[in-house]
């Protein structure tokens, strides 16, 4: 049986930081919708709105920051952007894994609970009565 | 550049889009448009390897090309099973069970096709996409790990739920198994270094998913926080007279038939 590849920490920090600042960006971008039907029922749409879209502002400045650092961030690709459109690519490919395993995780769940033998049986229900 | 941008990245951008519009209360047919706006996004992102073939991006779209089939037969086959049981609204027959099982059976075992024989996702070029071996490791990480939280929390939380956390730990032993399999032979295209390799990308990538969704959780509560502690105070009224006192107890005992 084989462990750790040939694998060090310089690869995975860069993946963990750039998971995690794509990630971020992906669901604030997301929660900015929630944001804009929490601002329509308080009749002031824009102004949590505004406050969101600064704190997007501030992923994507961070991250374009670390990634203009060189190695630090920057994996295979040869410029920011193209490490940035892969870094976005890259969530969305995890993201999606993620939810499936999340649906196939409460599908068999679900499943399980509905095949469930009745924990009250119905003499016990009426005798209760 | 452009080409990408208006036939792949747009449509993506439009599927949360659609979500957000569907959710409007204000427009009436905010969630025909909604699911009109899915339904092209959807599309275009699938066509983006014919639309867009020299972009890198597309490879996402060639990725979710292949795995749309075994998805949904996965997920459709869970739902059949899931409804032929017990459930009050809505139960579905016992035949429809047996081909639950049997679509989920047939989902999995596509997947596993797709790692260890020829089905695995190749571009134009030939080579292999690279997205698979993002997408699988994740994928398989994730289930292991949901499905042995989700059995633990059913015998911890829930009242004599031994039986029924079984299939959720079945479930993660065989994820187990099949990980340790891929990290040890090769597939016909993959090499079990590669795969390896990719496996501590993937704990890598999930744990940075956690540290950014749960930021951007707290910053969206921070927003919402700040912004109900501005909201100017509502506004008091004065207290009710005799007259409306008089009338109020009036239409109270005309409902709840008091003679007093």
């Amino acid at each position: 049986m084989h462990g750790f590849p040939d694998l060090s920490m310089d690869n995975i920090n860069p993946r963990i930081a750039n998971s995690t600042l794509t990630a971020f960006i992906l669901c604030s971008t997301f929660l900015l919708g929630n944001m804009y039907f929490y601002g329509e029922s308080r009749d002031r749409p824009l102004a949590p709105l505004f406050a969101m879209i600064i704190a997007i502002s501030v992923g994507f400045g961070t991250t374009i920051f670390f990634i203009e650092q060189g190695d630090m961030l920057l994996e295979d690709n040869g410029s920011v952007i193209a490490q940035l459109v892969y870094n976005i690519s890259h969530t969305i490919v995890s993201i999606f894994a993620l939810m499936l395993a999340f649906g196939i995780a409460i599908g068999i769940l679900f499943s399980s609970l509905t095949h469930s033998k009745a924990k009250i049986s119905g003499t016990k229900l009426s005798e209760e009565e | 550049m452009l080409q990408a941008a208006l036939l792949f990245w747009l449509p993506l951008a439009l599927i949360p889009v659609s979500l957000w519009i569907s959710q409007s209360k204000k427009s009436r047919n905010g969630q025909r448009i909604g699911l009109i706006l899915l339904v092209i996004g959807l599309i275009l992102v699938l066509a983006s390897p014919w639309t867009v073939p020299d972009s890198p991006s597309s490879a996402v779209g060639n990725l979710f090309g292949f795995i749309l089939g075994p998805s949904i037969l996965v997920l459709f086959g869970l739902y059949l099973v899931a409804y032929s049981g017990n459930v009050p609204v809505g139960r579905l027959s016992v035949g429809d069970k047996y081909l639950g099982l049997l679509l989920f059976f047939i989902g999995m075992v596509w997947f596993s096709i797709m790692h260890w024989l020829d089905l695995t996702p190749v571009l134009d070029s030939g080579e292999i996409n690279r997205f698979w071996l993002i997408f699988f490791p994740n994928f398989l990480i994730s289930l292991s790990c949901l499905c042995l939280s989700a059995g633990i929390a059913m015998l911890v939380l829930g009242d004599n739920r031994s039986a029924e956390s079984k299939n959720l730990f079945f479930m993660f032993g065989l994820t187990v198994i099949f990980i340790l399999f891929a990290m040890n032979i090769d597939s016909s295209d993959a090499s079990s270094n590669d795969f390896r390799t990719y496996v501590w990308l993937s704990i890598a990538d999930l744990v940075g998913i956690m540290l950014g969704s749960i930021l951007a959780i707290i910053s969206f509560s921070l927003v919402i926080y700040s912004y109900e502690k501005r909201l100017p105070k509502p506004k008091s009224i004065l207290p009710p007279t005799k007259d409306e006192l008089k009338h109020s107890a009036k239409i109270i005992s005309s409902n709840i038939g008091d003679d007093e």
